[in-house]
Formats: structure tokens, C-alpha cells, sequence
């Protein structure tokens, strides 16, 4: 049987936020694209599930409504459907919530938690140190980084949540070197931010609406197979879609299926031993979405960070803000939790009670008036993020050893800073891209 | 009879949201109510790890 052939600039694997904004980005410099996802819907983790007329994230809850991100959608014409919250977050703390300080400050906040006003000062000094002058070592925890000053269990608290939301990973396994980087780099981006008002699948949708006005094609249930190498250089993917197999030609191939599966894609042979073992090594982060539904609003603050809880994070009233995540009359909200540990072992069952005992014992309203819509888990092969910044982390390059094979997402990051979160994988989206325009022309 | 590979699967849920006959339930670990399940196959094509499968009963009969 002969296999069908095509030919394009850029073949892209994956159609999460990495692979929809390169390839939105290269569609609209005039780059023929085309995505491959292996799922019957794209998105990835920014997708939306379509419940009982409700709608569940997959991964991405809310997004930044300025920074890397958004530039993508404003530079190609995407559509970005985004209310903004518009209030500043709040903090539950012992049953007491405390407001975000108004002046804009990010380190004032702390003298909310603790008393002591020398120990507050010491611990704000020290992190505009590790800010601006000199960031600490990657061998660092987040943790011992923070003992060197204060042993206040409230700022603990509120550092390891603030940790735990952005970096899936606890202040005890982080690297402090990471989280005070990204601090001054893509976390500025998150502020402010938003819900998409169809869900998060609708933004993707804009990319993928650009790339296909610009001549290019989004492909679902279309597998890949093989990244075809040759003397080095990537130069096509074997898909498999409903009408079988495609050897698909390309001058670039981005891969947004997390390096592991990259490697697997084009064989190990090519990748030195170095790269391999980073690979190996990366940790996928585990962390758990609930979805609450009620006839009324369990809490009247859209965003809410809960403090010194077993495990809840953090406490969405999404509806608040983007009535449309809900039927008429309805009102959704969502919770995220991690583990105590990532690299530790813990019990699937356990995290689910432990987070839905927090929801009971923080959530006064949830006994009441909530219901469980569902339970998302996250871990394993269908990680939060492929490469937890944990201590000893290595930021695994957007670039392979295979020329012309580059990978996005959240596996990847830039050398000087984890690239978390959405903004994150479109960042790695935007370097990928600039350097394949710098490269060859379409 | 559909059956899932505890081994792979990760509790996502994804599956609960696309079922037309409501028959999956995730809590962690996947709950099949097989007096609800019609066998659509629409659970494994939305499966993401590819954790859901059809396995043939029929020997056992």
C-alpha cells in the first residue's frame, strides 16, 4: 500500500498553547502550517470539558490578560474572549480573610501575615537580594531559602501556596534559584488575569481559526507516529489520522508533546547521553481540579488563595466574573490542590478526600449549597507541567540535538527561567517561531 | 465491556464529561456503571492516555 504524501514549512505535533501560537505565528508570517493532534479536540490542557452544560478546564483555569500570551493573540488577530478580574485577590488564613494591599508592592503583603516588623523587613530584603543582585542556588528549596530569615508559620504558609499554584511543587522541593527568576520574569505576566468567557478551548479556537485563514491546517485525531531524521535533521513526521498513514515533508518540525515523547518520536540515537539523562530526570508535577456548582455563589470573592490548609490552594468563583461557565441561574467554581510531595509518594484517593475535607472545612457554603460536578486528576503521562522545577532542576532547551527539531510547551523552558503556566508555553512558542523566521524564509 | 487500565489511567475524568449514557464517574480512580454503558466508544476516543478499551467477554460466556 502506498503512503500518502504532503509538504509543508512547518509540521507541528500538539495543539496546546505552545503549538497553537508557534504555529499561529509562522501561519500568519506566511509559513505553511500544519498541527497534528492526536485528540478529537485540541487544546490540550487549555481546553474546556462541556459538562451538563457547564464549563471544566482542563488544565488552564485563568489566564493573564497582558505579557507574552496576549501579545501572541494581538500580533496575529486572534480573538482573546477574556474577562478580567478585576478585584485584587484575597487570602484565607485561619478562618480570616485579608485583603492583596492595594500600592502595588508585590513583598507588602507579607506584614499582613506577621507582626513582627523586623522579621518582615529582614525576609523583604533578602528576596530583593535574591531579585536583583544575586538569585540563589539551584541546589536551594525554596524552604531553607526562607528559614534564613523567618520561621513565621504564616509566611511560610503564604509562600508555599503562592509556590505550590504557580509551580506545582511545594517551597520544601523548589528551587529557590527558579521561583525568584521567574518572579522577575514570567510571572509579572499574571498580572492581571482572567476567565475566558466560553471556557479556555475558545482561545484556542481563535489560534486555530488564524492558522487555518492563513492556509494552514489544525488536524485532529491525527496521531504522530515517527519524526523522520536524516543525517541529523528533521525533515517530516509519519501521522496516522482516520484515513491512515501521512509522511508529512517539512523544513521544521515542533513538537509540543513534552520532550520525553519527543525523543521517543525521532529515536534516542540521535540525542547525546547528556540531553538523555535530563530527560529522564524531568519530574511531571501532579496537581487536582474540582469542580463545585451550586443554585447560588459559594463565596463572593472571584479569586481566593486558602492558607494553612491540608491541601486546597486556591478557591475560583468563576462565575463571578464570567457568568457564561455556567447555565442561567448557576454558578461554577473551581479548586486546585497538590500533594504534599511530588517526589514523595501519595495516594490518588487521599489527595481527592483531603481536598474536598478542605472544601468543607473552608468553604462554608460548599456543605450547604455545593455539589461535586467533577474531578479532574492530573499526574503521570498527562502531567500539570512535564518539568516540575524542583531542586536540581535543569531547564531542558527549546532546541534539539536534531536540527530544525525544536519542542514548546511547558516541558521546555528558556535557559535563565522555568517558563511556567500558560504564558510560559507561549513564550517558548515565540522563540521557536523567531527562530525559524530567522532561519528560512517560507 | 469496556475496561480501564489502572495502570495508565490518571483519574482526569475527561471521559465523564463525554459519556452520553452518564456511566463514568471519576473520583480519582474511574467508576463504570455497566447497567448504563451501551459500549458507544466515545469514552476511548476522549480518552488522552489511552487508558480505555473494549474487551472481548465473549470466551467467558
Amino acid at each position: 500500500m502506498s503512503q500518502k504524501q504532503e509538504k509543508y514549512d512547518v509540521v507541528i505535533l500538539g495543539s496546546g498553547i505552545g503549538g497553537l501560537c508557534c504555529a499561529a505565528l509562522l501561519a500568519n508570517k506566511g509559513y505553511k502550517t500544519l498541527v497534528a493532534e492526536k485528540m478529537p479536540m485540541i487544546g490540550g490542557r487549555c481546553s474546556t470539558l462541556a459538562y451538563k452544560g457547564f464549563k471544566i478546564p482542563t488544565g488552564v483555569v485563568a489566564v493573564p490578560m497582558s505579557g507574552v500570551l496576549k501579545s501572541v493573540f494581538d500580533e496575529v488577530g486572534a480573538d482573546f474572549d477574556v474577562s478580567p478580574i478585576t478585584v485584587l485577590p484575597k487570602y484565607l488564613i485561619d478562618n480570616k480573610i485579608i485583603d492583596e494591599p492595594a500600592d502595588g508592592q508585590p513583598l507588602s503583603i507579607l506584614s499582613c501575615f506577621c507582626t513582627d516588623k523586623k522579621e518582615v523587613s529582614m525576609l523583604q530584603k533578602g528576596i530583593e537580594r535574591a531579585q536583583t543582585w544575586n538569585a540563589p542556588s539551584n541546589e536551594t528549596s525554596l524552604l531553607d531559602f526562607l528559614y534564613q530569615y523567618t520561621k513565621n508559620e504564616n509566611l511560610i504558609s503564604y509562600f508555599n501556596n503562592k509556590c505550590d499554584i504557580f509551580f506545582t511543587v511545594g517551597a520544601h522541593e523548589a528551587s529557590a534559584r527558579e521561583y525568584f527568576l521567574s518572579h522577575t520574569g514570567i510571572l509579572k505576566d499574571f498580572q492581571p488575569i482572567g476567565f475566558a468567557n466560553q471556557g479556555s478551548i475558545s482561545l484556542m479556537k481563535a489560534l486555530k481559526k488564524v492558522i487555518e485563514d492563513k492556509g494552514g491546517k489544525v488536524l485532529t485525531q491525527c496521531r504522530a507516529k515517527k519524526i523522520l531524521v536524516k543525517n541529523q535533521i528533521a525533515e517530516g513526521v509519519v501521522v496516522e489520522g482516520i484515513k491512515g498513514e501521512t509522511t508529512i515533508m517539512a523544513t521544521a518540525v515542533v513538537s509540543n508533546t513534552g520532550p520525553k515523547k519527543t525523543v521517543a518520536l525521532a529515536g534516542k540515537e540521535h540525542f547525546d547521553k547528556g540531553y538523555l539523562k535530563e530527560v529522564i530526570n524531568m519530574v511531571p508535577s501532579f496537581q487536582m481540579w474540582v469542580t463545585t456548582i451550586s443554585d447560588r455563589p459559594l463565596f463572593d470573592i472571584p479569586f481566593l488563595f486558602t492558607l494553612k490548609t491540608k491541601r486546597l490552594l486556591t478557591f475560583l468563583s468563576a462565575s463571578l466574573v464570567s457568568p457564561g461557565l455556567a447555565p442561567e441561574g448557576k454558578y461554577i467554581h473551581y479548586s486546585i490542590s497538590g500533594p504534599a510531595s511530588q517526589t514523595g509518594p501519595w495516594n490518588l484517593q487521599n489527595e481527592v478526600d483531603l481536598h474536598i475535607q478542605d472544601l468543607k472545612d473552608n468553604i462554608p457554603d460548599f456543605n450547604k449549597y455545593g455539589k461535586i460536578l467533577h474531578v479532574g486528576c492530573y499526574w503521570g503521562e498527562l502531567p500539570t507541567y512535564s518539568n516540575t522545577p524542583i531542586t536540581g532542576f535543569h531547564n531542558i532547551p527549546q532546541k534539539t540535538a536534531v536540527e530544525n527539531l525544536y519542542n514548546v510547551g511547558d516541558g521546555v523552558s528558556k535557559e535563565d527561567g522555568f517558563s511556567c503556566g500558560s504564558p510560559g508555553c507561549a513564550l517558548t512558542a515565540r522563540i521557536v517561531a523567531e527562530d525559524i523566521k530567522n532561519r528560512f524564509k517560507p | 465491556m469496556l475496561t480501564v487500565n489502572e495502570e495508565t489511567c490518571v483519574g482526569c475524568g475527561w471521559c465523564q464529561t463525554f459519556c452520553p449514557q452518564d456511566a463514568l464517574r471519576a473520583w480519582g480512580y474511574l467508576e463504570i456503571d455497566y447497567k448504563k454503558c451501551d459500549e458507544c466508544l466515545v469514552c476511548i476516543k476522549f480518552c488522552p492516555t489511552d487508558s480505555l478499551s473494549m474487551a472481548d467477554v465473549s470466551h467467558h460466556k
